[in-house]
Order: structure tokens, then sequence, then C-alpha cells
């Protein structure tokens, strides 16, 4: 018995630290890829719980950049999925504290977007709605297809003191569990 | 891994790997030191060297592992190995730790002294001017843009363009009207390259539905800034007017600066202590790495060194356990190859003075082996002592002529010996005086009485003496001439039997036939008692006569060289048909013990009859007068250390032979007894030796004589006995 009491702490440990590695991260509530006129495009309602030391990091002007992943694959019997369309975006926020404002930029256009709070900012990137997806011409209208959309928090883009905590704190790890979905013809 | 030794590959591949560590290690440091291209490659250098340290953490382990069993076996050389890798891995870490310490607390200090409260207020109030001199801007902006409002306000909405155009002359805005739908009604700009209208974000159309201004800063795409201001015309609160204006170039750059500067210093400041950790843990990295390809290379290195060591010791064992073929590999070109060396060496010669040893001693044992056998094929007794007159050796012949197992003596003195063996001490005493001190050979007759009777022995003594006449011992030669004086004398015998025979056999009849012709031709002329006397002198004459060729037939019998046939017969029969012979009337009682089954002996049957015949009457002649003879007649097996043979005995209850006679009571003319031609022993001596056999007196029986023969068996393949 008093081998097991001496694991109780170590134990309770671990769970706290799982439960609080629960709280955070990008939760994909509800997403869809729908044909709209000759493009595909995707929308997505996403739910944001970055930790207090991400924003703190973004507040303080660390830039945080989110990876966005849209995998679509042809399921295959006998073998192994064909992935049939891999569209990848990296969204930088980024904050700016002479103007007071946030700004989202899209890494690969060089779009950027401002904004006056950061709940606006979170506000917009919850809602995705309407990215065209290229290539989506390939997709057969009478085939079924698999989806998966991923977001992620990419740590090698943080400034390389940070990486090496991110890398060991659950709580930095923010992602989508892989989200799945069916594309029926 | 096996506790092989370094070979110029496996020299090289670790070089190669020394040298990849290093290049990581290299690489990992430059990495946390600027945010170059080589930070993109930070958490795979950190992978890739954790995973080395790994590697070399598990190369230690393996060594340590193998090192502990070595321990544990006691194997050669890994005591030297343990303290060397001790002593080794204390000398490596004593330093490395302290500069280890020393760095982290250099570094957390440097690091520290990058923040300074006054820099931190400097930054600080560099951001609030920035931002004091573009609100400034913004609020002229805004008020600017409120009064062009006022005057659009009064603008038909057919001509809200062309004024639109007008009011923006003199400015350098982008100036939209829309409405509240977002639609837009006029759009004017200098820029070339906007064409499309950039409106406001929702947060601010809900603040300026609400009939509130909006003026703010904003950064865009190229890291350049505009003012934007949001307005409401006046009295028409469906139309919005925006202007978006630049910010001069001087102006934009210094505030960059500013702003640039002020992140800078607030990441640093928020990366304060995971940039701690970041160079804790690259310093610590290179510091493990480091240590442990360093602990390795000292396992591997010393492992060589003591190698040769090792294999010393090893040789040394198996020299000491006997085996002088172990040869062990030069490698080395140092002082322990050096060592090595002569110890091959020094093992060859061991090996050479050895075989040459075994060699002697193999020589000397055969020649020992020779000696022992020519010794033991002696008949003569060979006895060799030491000074204090101990037994050293002994031959096969000396315990069969002294009656005693000298071989269990041996080492002893002679007076243990002759406390064991009674009989020895008359005859040790006699020689004991000659034996100690003398330094000349000496030779002696004496007569010995052994368990078997009397033998006569012919002692010579040779004195062993060593380097410098030093008296080292004696060497006893002892022969048993017992059967050569018998047979001598028996020969001598034999001879005066003969020429007696001869010489007064012949006058014996001339002797008796002139008596008798004397009795015959006086006998008529005599009268009275002359007749008388020469009747009777002539009887005496012819009676004597009578007993002397009786004497002389018998020193015939005794002297004839008899050709005995001899056949396998049953003696028990012919010793019943003897007894048989002496019916109750002759005065003796026999008593018969003869053992059956018996197998036959070789014999001649007539001279048997005569041997029991002989020994018969010389009991009944020993008898006293009137006394009644009792003989005992029994017949048996030889004792086994013994040749094989049958024992006849015959005793009888008489008065014995003394003593002093009992030597010589086989010889001719040597009797006790009144009675008797003084023959009958010594004839049955004759033909008992004849047929192979023995004849002794036995002396330890008490009352009267015993005589005991052996007689050989008949040989196996001989005819059944008749």
């Amino acid at each position: 018995m008093t081998d097991l009491r001496r694991w109780w702490g170590p134990l309770l440990t671990v769970l706290a630290v799982i439960a609080t590695a629960e709280d955070y991260g990008i939760f994909i509530r509800q997403t869809q890829l729908i044909r709209r006129g000759d493009a595909t495009v995707l929308n997505a309602d996403v739910d944001y719980h970055f930790n207090p030391a991400a924003i703190a990091a973004l507040n303080q002007g660390i830039p945080l950049t989110l990876n966005v992943e849209l995998t679509v694959l042809r399921e295959r019997p006998y073998w192994l999925d064909q992935t049939v369309l891999r569209e990848k975006r990296r969204i930088q926020l980024r904050h700016h504290p002479l103007s007071k404002s946030f700004q989202i930029a899209d890494l690969d256009s060089g779009a950027v977007q401002g904004f006056a709070s950061l709940a606006t900012v979170m506000d917009t990137l919850s809602r995705i709605r309407g990215w065209p997806i290229r290539g989506a011409d390939r997709l057969e209208p009478d085939q079924a297809y698999r989806a998966r959309l991923r977001l992620t928090l990419d740590i090698e883009s943080l400034p390389l003191p940070l990486r090496a905590e991110a890398y060991a704190s659950p709580r930095w790890r923010l992602a989508t569990p892989p989200l799945e979905w069916r594309l029926e013809p | 891994m096996a506790p092989g030794t370094l070979k110029p590959p496996l020299t090289v591949s670790i070089v190669a790997l020394f040298l990849a560590i290093l290049a990581s290690l290299h690489l990992m440091s430059s990495a946390t030191q600027d945010a170059s291209r080589l930070g993109e490659m930070y958490s795979a250098l950190v992978l890739i060297n954790s995973l080395a340290s790994l590697l070399l953490l598990s190369l230690v382990g393996a060594n340590l592992y193998w090192l502990a069993r070595q321990w544990r076996r006691s194997v050669a050389g890994s005591h030297l190995t343990t303290r060397m890798i001790f002593l080794f891995s204390l000398l490596t870490l004593a330093p490395a730790s302290i500069v280890f310490f020393y760095s982290m607390q250099f570094l957390d200090r440097s690091i520290d002294s990058w923040f300074d409260v006054k820099i931190d207020r400097a930054m600080e109030d560099a951001l609030q001017l920035g931002q004091t001199a573009l609100d400034e801007r913004m609020r002229n902006l805004l008020k600017q843009t409120e009064q062009t409002a006022q005057q659009l306000a009064t603008t038909p909405i057919s001509l809200l363009g062309v004024r639109l155009g007008e009011l923006n002359e003199t400015e350098d805005a982008e100036m939209t009207l829309f409405t509240r739908q977002g639609q837009i009604i006029a759009f004017n700009s200098r820029q070339t390259d906007s064409i499309i209208p950039d409106l406001p974000e929702i947060g601010i159309m809900v603040q300026v539905r609400q009939g509130k201004p909006y003026v703010g800063l904003e950064t865009t795409a190229h890291e350049s800034m505009q003012i934007r201001a949001v307005v409401s015309l006046i009295g028409e609160d469906a139309i919005f007017l925006q202007a978006i204006y630049p910010i001069p170039p001087r102006l934009a750059r210094l505030t960059d600066t500013v702003e640039s500067a002020y992140l800078h210093y607030k990441e640093l400041s928020f990366l304060r202590t995971s940039l701690k950790i970041t160079f804790t843990l690259t310093l610590s990295l290179i510091l493990l790495l480091s240590l442990l390809a360093a602990i390795w290379a000292a396992f591997l290195s010393i492992r060589r060194i003591v190698e040769p060591v090792r294999l010393l010791a090893i040789g040394t064992r198996a020299i000491a356990e006997g085996d002088y073929e172990q040869r062990l590999p030069v490698k080395d070109r140092g002082e322990l190859g050096f060592l090595v060396q002569s110890f091959n060496t020094m093992t060859d010669k061991i090996a050479q003075a050895r075989d040459e040893a075994q060699r002697s001693k193999r020589e000397v044992e055969h020649q020992h082996a020779y000696l022992e056998t020519v010794l033991a094929n002696l008949s003569s007794a060979v006895l060799s002592l030491d000074r204090e007159l101990k037994v050293l050796t002994a031959n096969q012949a000396a315990n069969a002529i002294l009656h005693a197992d000298f071989n269990q003596y041996v080492g002893w003195p002679l007076a243990v010996l002759t406390g064991a063996y009674p009989h020895l001490a008359p005859l040790m005493e006699k020689l004991e005086p000659h034996m100690q001190g003398s330094t000349k050979s000496w030779r002696e007759e004496v007569t010995f009485q052994g368990p078997g009777g009397r033998q006569e022995l012919f002692c010579r003594g040779t004195p062993l003496c060593g380097p410098g006449e030093k008296h080292k011992g004696v060497v006893l030669v002892i022969d048993d001439v017992t059967t050569l004086i018998q047979a001598q004398r028996s020969n001598a015998w034999g001879e005066v039997a003969r020429r007696l025979a001869h010489e007064i056999k012949n006058p014996l009849t001339p002797i008796q036939l002139s008596a008798e012709r004397l009795r015959h031709k006086l006998a008529k002329r005599l009268e009275g008692g002359d007749r008388e006397i020469l009747e009777k002198s002539t009887r005496t004459i012819v009676q004597q006569v009578e007993a002397m060729k009786t004497m002389v037939n018998a020193f015939g019998e005794y002297a004839r060289p008899t050709i005995t046939q001899t056949r396998p017969l049953a003696l028990n029969t012919l010793l019943e048909e003897v007894v048989a012979l002496y019916p109750p009337p002759s005065g003796l009682e026999f008593e018969l013990d003869l053992a059956p089954d018996l197998p036959p002996v070789l014999g001649d049957p007539v001279k048997l009859r005569q041997v029991a015949h002989n020994l018969v009457k010389n009991a009944q002649e020993a008898m006293a007068p009137g006394q009644s003879g009792k003989i005992r007649i029994t017949t048996g097996r030889a004792k086994p250390m013994e040749p094989p043979a049958m024992e006849l005995r015959i005793s009888d209850n008489g008065p014995g032979i003394p003593a002093d006679q009992a030597d010589r009571i086989f010889e001719p003319y040597v009797t006790h007894k009144t009675k008797g031609t003084g023959l009958g022993l010594a004839i049955v001596k004759r033909i008992v030796e004849e047929l192979g056999g023995s004849i002794r007196l036995d002396t330890t029986h008490a009352h009267g004589a015993s005589f005991i023969i052996l007689l050989p068996f008949a040989p196996s393949s001989s005819t059944n006995p008749t």
C-alpha cells in the first residue's frame, strides 16, 4: 500500500498536465468543401484556445504562425490511400505596438489584414470562409474522397530560444485533432 | 563489444565520428548565436546531438558492463583498467564541471546584464513619443476629414464624385464615400496602384454607425504606415467618408525604427528565461557529448594500453600452471612491447630447461629401473643402509633369504626391523660392528637361524663413500650357501662310501672264507677248550664280517647313483600300504591324517616306499626299549607361499633330536640312536632330492621328532596314478 501511495503524487501531476493540455488547442467545430461556381472553396469554423504564454508572446511582438493543411485522399481498397491534393497555407499573427493593432498575414500570398484588437483577429480567424482550393478540378465528380483538415501552431517558426520549451511543453503543442470527413459525389 | 584491439580502420572511424560530433556541436553553437539559416536547423541539430549522446552513452554503458563483468570474474588486467578509467573520468570530469559551472554563471549574468530598467524605460518612452507624434497627426487628419465631410454634406449626391475630386486636390489621400451597406458612391485616389477602395473592417464600421468618427494607424503589407479616418457626413448618416493618408516617409522610417527596436527588446526580455534554458541546453549537450566521447576514447585507449599487461598476467598464470608453450603477441614497440618480448624469451628458456630436466630425469629413471631389474633378478640378497643404519634399498632376494619384508621398512633403522623380525637380531648383532664406521670391505660367514631352519650365509659388506672419503653408508651382499655346503658334504660322503664299498668289501669275503676254512680244518683236530675257542672266534669273525658286509652294502646303497623311474602316483595309497606292513605286534601305533583329493605326485614307488620305511624305522629305532611308539602321518598341500607341492609330515613321540645335531641329521653317520647304520636319513634325503623335493626337520615340533617332506605334484597332463 505504501508503495502505491508513493505513486499518487506523480500520477496526479501527470493527470493535471494532461487535463491542462486538453484545455489548450485548436478545435475545428465544422468544416465543408463546397463548389461555388467554378471554384471549390473551404469553409470552416474553428475555436482557438491559445495558452496565456502564447498570447503573452504575441503581445511582446513574437509572431505566431499557423499551418492550415487540407488533404484530399482517394480511398483504395487494397493499397494505401492516394493523396489527390494537398493545400497548405501559412498564416501569421503579428502585433504592432506603435499602432496598437494586430495583423494577419498570408505568408504565401503576402496579403495582410489589420485589426484593432485581438478579439477581432480571433473572430476573423475562427470563420474561414470561401478559401479557394487550387487543383480542386482534379476531383472527379462521381468519386468518393476523404478530406482531412488540420491546423497547427508552427513551433519551428518561433524564435529559437522558445523552441526547446515549446517542444517540451504540451501547452505549446497547439494542433487540431485530425479531422476527417467524407466527400460524397 | 569484444575486448579486441584497435585496428587502423577503427581508429579512422573513431576520428571521423569525433569530427562529425565536433562539426554538429559547432553548428548547434552557431545556430544558438544568430538567427541565420542555421536557426532553422537548430531543432534537427539538437536531435542529432542527443542521439549521438545516446549512442555514446550506450557505448560507454556497454564498456562499463563489460568492465564490471571482467572485474567480477577477476580477469587479468580488469583492476588496472578500472583504476585507469576511474582516474581518467575524474580527470576529465573535474575541469569540465568547473568550466561548465562558471560558464553557466557567466552566461546567466551576461544575459541578465542585457536588461536594464533604464533601457526598459527608454524603450517605452521612445514608443510613447512616436505614438504621441502620430496621435497629433491623426487628430489633425481627423479634423481635416471632418471638414471635408462638412463640405461634402451640402453637395448633392450626383455631384459627390466631382466634389470629392476637387477636395482631394490638395491632399495625397485615398478618399472613398460609401453607404451603410458598404456600397461605394465615390472613390478618389492619386495612387495609381489602388484601383479598388480599401474598405474598413467590421469593427470600425460598428463604431462609425453609432455616430462616432474613427481614426487609426495601420501597417500596410509593405511595412509602411497609413492613417485611416472614417466619419459620417453631417445630416446624412447613411453615407460615410473614409480617408486614408499615407505617413510621410521620414516619419514612417523613424517610427519603424523605434517600433522594431522596441519589438526586438521586448522579444528579448520575454525570451530571457527561454534563452538561458536554450544556452544551458546547448552547453550541457556539448559537455555531455564531449565527456562521453572522451570516456569512450579512454576505454578504447586504456584497453589498448592494458592489453600487454593483461597478456603478461595470463602468460604468468599459464607458466605458474606449468604451461610453457604460451607465446604472447608483440604488438607494441614501446616499453610494454619489450616487456612482452622479454617474457617470451624467458618462457622459451624455461621450456628448454624443463625439457632438459625431464630428459635427465627420464634417463635417471631408466637407469634406476635397469638397476632395479638387475638387483631383483640377483640370487644374492643386496641391502643398502645409510650412515645411521637405516634401510635404503633391499632386493627381492633379500626378502627371500632373510625371511623378512624389507620394502615395508625402507627408511627405518635396523632396530625397528629387528623388532618386527626377531630372527634377524642375532645376524644383525654380528654384522653391526662391521657396518659402523668401517671404511674397508669385509666378508664373513654367518650361521643364521631362520624360521625355515638353519642357513649358512656368506655376507660381504662394502662401505659407501661420498666425495672426500666421507662415510655415507654400507652395501650388504648376502648369499645363502646352505645348499652349496650341504651338496659339498653329500658329495664327499658319497665318495667315502664308494671308496669304502670298494676297498673294504673286497677283502671281506676272503676273510670270511679263511675263517670258515680254519674252523673246518682245525675243528676236527682240536679237543675240548681249544675247540670251543676256535668255534667261538671263527663265529665272531664270520658274524662281524657279515655285519661289515651289511654295512658296506649300505654304503654302496648310499653311494650308488640311482636311476629313478618316475611316474605319477597316489602317495596316500602308498603310505597306507607301508603302514599295513607294521601290524600292532610291532609295537608301533599309527595315526593317519591323509587329505583327500590330492593330485598325484611325481615319484618312483620303490624309492618312496624306502623313504617311508626308513622314516618309520628311524622312529622305531629312536624309541626307548619297551616304549610304545606313536607315529602320526599327515599329508596335505604345501603352504601357498611355497611352490605347489605335497607336504608329507611324519612325526613321532620319541625323545626327539638334540638341537646341536639338528642341522647335520641328514649327513651320513650322524646318529643319536643306539641302533641303525646312520645312513637311513641320509638316503631318505638323497632320494627326496633326486625326486625334486626337499626334507627338513620341523624344529618347532615339541615332543619327538617331526620331518616335513615336500614333493612336487605331477604335471596335470600325466596319466592317472596307478
